[in-house]
């Protein structure tokens, strides 16, 4: 009786909140836990209950996983992000995987393609050329971007060192000058260490002599 | 049927204790993909791509499958883009085994290669906050909604994760799709693994949309 009355509270609460959901309600209606639990699609008499780590069906440690989901050499969120948009992107694809001028960024880059109008590159991307190309810091930064493709795979790898040099964090600079780069929190003038009655004798000598050159 | 729950009001304070239900969240919400204290999802797959769980030819539920195409749509990986519709002709239900299964045969009679994928189970949460940070969008168990969904009954059932920050972790259920449930890293944990350790997740490994691009 007590779980009969409870089941039909609880369906009258889930008939509710199924009401006020603007989305709409799952396939099954809600009922008590006594009920057999709706059959969404996961078969959990089949899951052991321990921590197991599969990748492409066979079995593996935990930190392979974590390593691949950090990317091979360069993690994913730290890669850059070569998007290449429309006509022509297949050649592009092509020398990125191919050629030897963009042999060096073929691990620095996570490289892309897609037809103009593709739900990816909304809102943002613009496609005026064949192809385009956006190359991108993992935070969306736009690095370099072209309309065309008219240098080929060496003109691409020398605008992604063109935008290497900009964003490298550790920059060498073999002609830096100390001299010219003062600390400038420091004194115009600066007095070295002495003991207080070293300057207060000097000073007592630049009076006495400023004396004397008067009165002379 | 408001009238109805108050005829039951006599009847339920005799009852001496309610059934085992988990408890609501406070801090649990339904919302869209941004809160309102400015948390947004990691992982913005359009609502318009969200797609709603529904039976296989025996009438069990392809929740592993919807979960499968949202992952897919967001990575714009084929595979897992169409094995939901696949299975429609094809008997519902999902474990670790049979994805693995499923998965092969497909790209076999398709002629297709076979997508990088890992799969986990278990309770270890690093290996999806990984997988968010590198924009990869995980398929997840959930045995209970935080919010109140489903009457706060238990109910196997995969969803998508679509965000695991310092604060606020969120998934996307293709019961309710339209809409993202926001919770805390415990209360992800509980729903995840149902504190029995038996978390399972799928995990693509193809990267999905570039960033939104940016000036420098």
């Amino acid at each position: 009786m007590m779980l009969v009355c409870w089941t039909f509270y609880l369906f009258t609460l889930g008939f509710d909140a199924a009401a006020a959901d603007a989305s709409a309600a799952p396939p099954t209606s809600p009922a008590s836990d006594a009920s057999p639990a709706p059959s969404f699609g996961v078969d959990d008499s089949r899951l052991e209950g321990r921590d197991r780590y599969h990748l492409a069906g066979r079995e593996v440690a935990r930190g392979e996983v974590l390593k691949v989901l950090a990317g091979p050499n360069w993690p994913d969120v730290h890669r850059w992000r070569v998007t290449v948009i429309g006509q022509g992107r297949q050649v592009v694809l092509h020398d990125f995987a191919t050629h030897t001028a963009l042999a060096p960024w073929r691990d620095r880059c996570l490289v892309r393609g897609y037809e103009a109008g593709h739900w990816h590159l909304e809102p943002g991307f613009v496609t005026n050329g064949k192809p385009t190309i956006y190359v991108q810091a993992s935070d969306g930064t736009v690095l370099h971007r072209q309309d065309d493709y008219e240098g080929g795979p060496e003109a691409l790898a020398a605008a992604l060192a063109a935008a290497h040099q900009t964003t490298q964090l550790r920059k060498p600079r073999p002609d830096y000058k100390p001299e010219a780069d003062p600390d400038r929190r420091r004194r115009l003038f600066p007095l070295p260490r002495l003991p207080w009655s070293l300057y207060l004798g000097g000073a007592a000598v630049l009076l006495v002599l400023l004396f004397l050159w008067r009165k002379a | 049927m408001f009238y109805l729950r108050w005829l039951l009001v006599p009847l339920l304070l005799l009852c001496p204790e309610p059934p085992a239900l988990a408890p609501v969240s406070m801090t649990a919400r339904v919302a869209g993909p941004v809160l309102e204290d400015g948390t947004e999802v990691d992982l913005d797959l359009p609502a318009r791509l969200h797609v709603r769980n529904r039976g296989g030819s025996d009438g069990a539920g392809l929740c592993v499958f919807a979960s499968m195409r949202h992952s897919g749509l967001w990575a714009d990986e084929p595979v897992f883009m169409a094995m939901f519709e696949w299975m429609f002709t094809r008997p519902g239900g999902g474990y670790p085994e049979k994805v693995d299964r499923m998965v092969q045969r497909y790209c076999t009679l398709e002629g297709k290669p076979l997508p990088p994928y890992v799969q986990i189970e278990g309770s270890d949460l690093e290996p999806l906050r990984r997988a968010v940070r590198a924009g990869l969008m995980p398929g997840v168990t959930y045995y209970r909604s935080p919010t109140g969904r489903y009457g706060g009954r238990r109910i196997p059932h995969m969803v998508n994760l679509v965000a695991a920050g310092p604060k606020w972790w969120a998934i996307l259920d293709n019961n309710f799709p339209g809409t993202i449930e926001w919770m805390s890293q415990e209360e992800f944990l509980r729903s995840y693994t149902d504190g029995s350790g038996k978390g399972w997740a799928i995990i693509p490994l193809t990267p999905g949309p570039p960033p939104l691009p940016r000036n420098p």
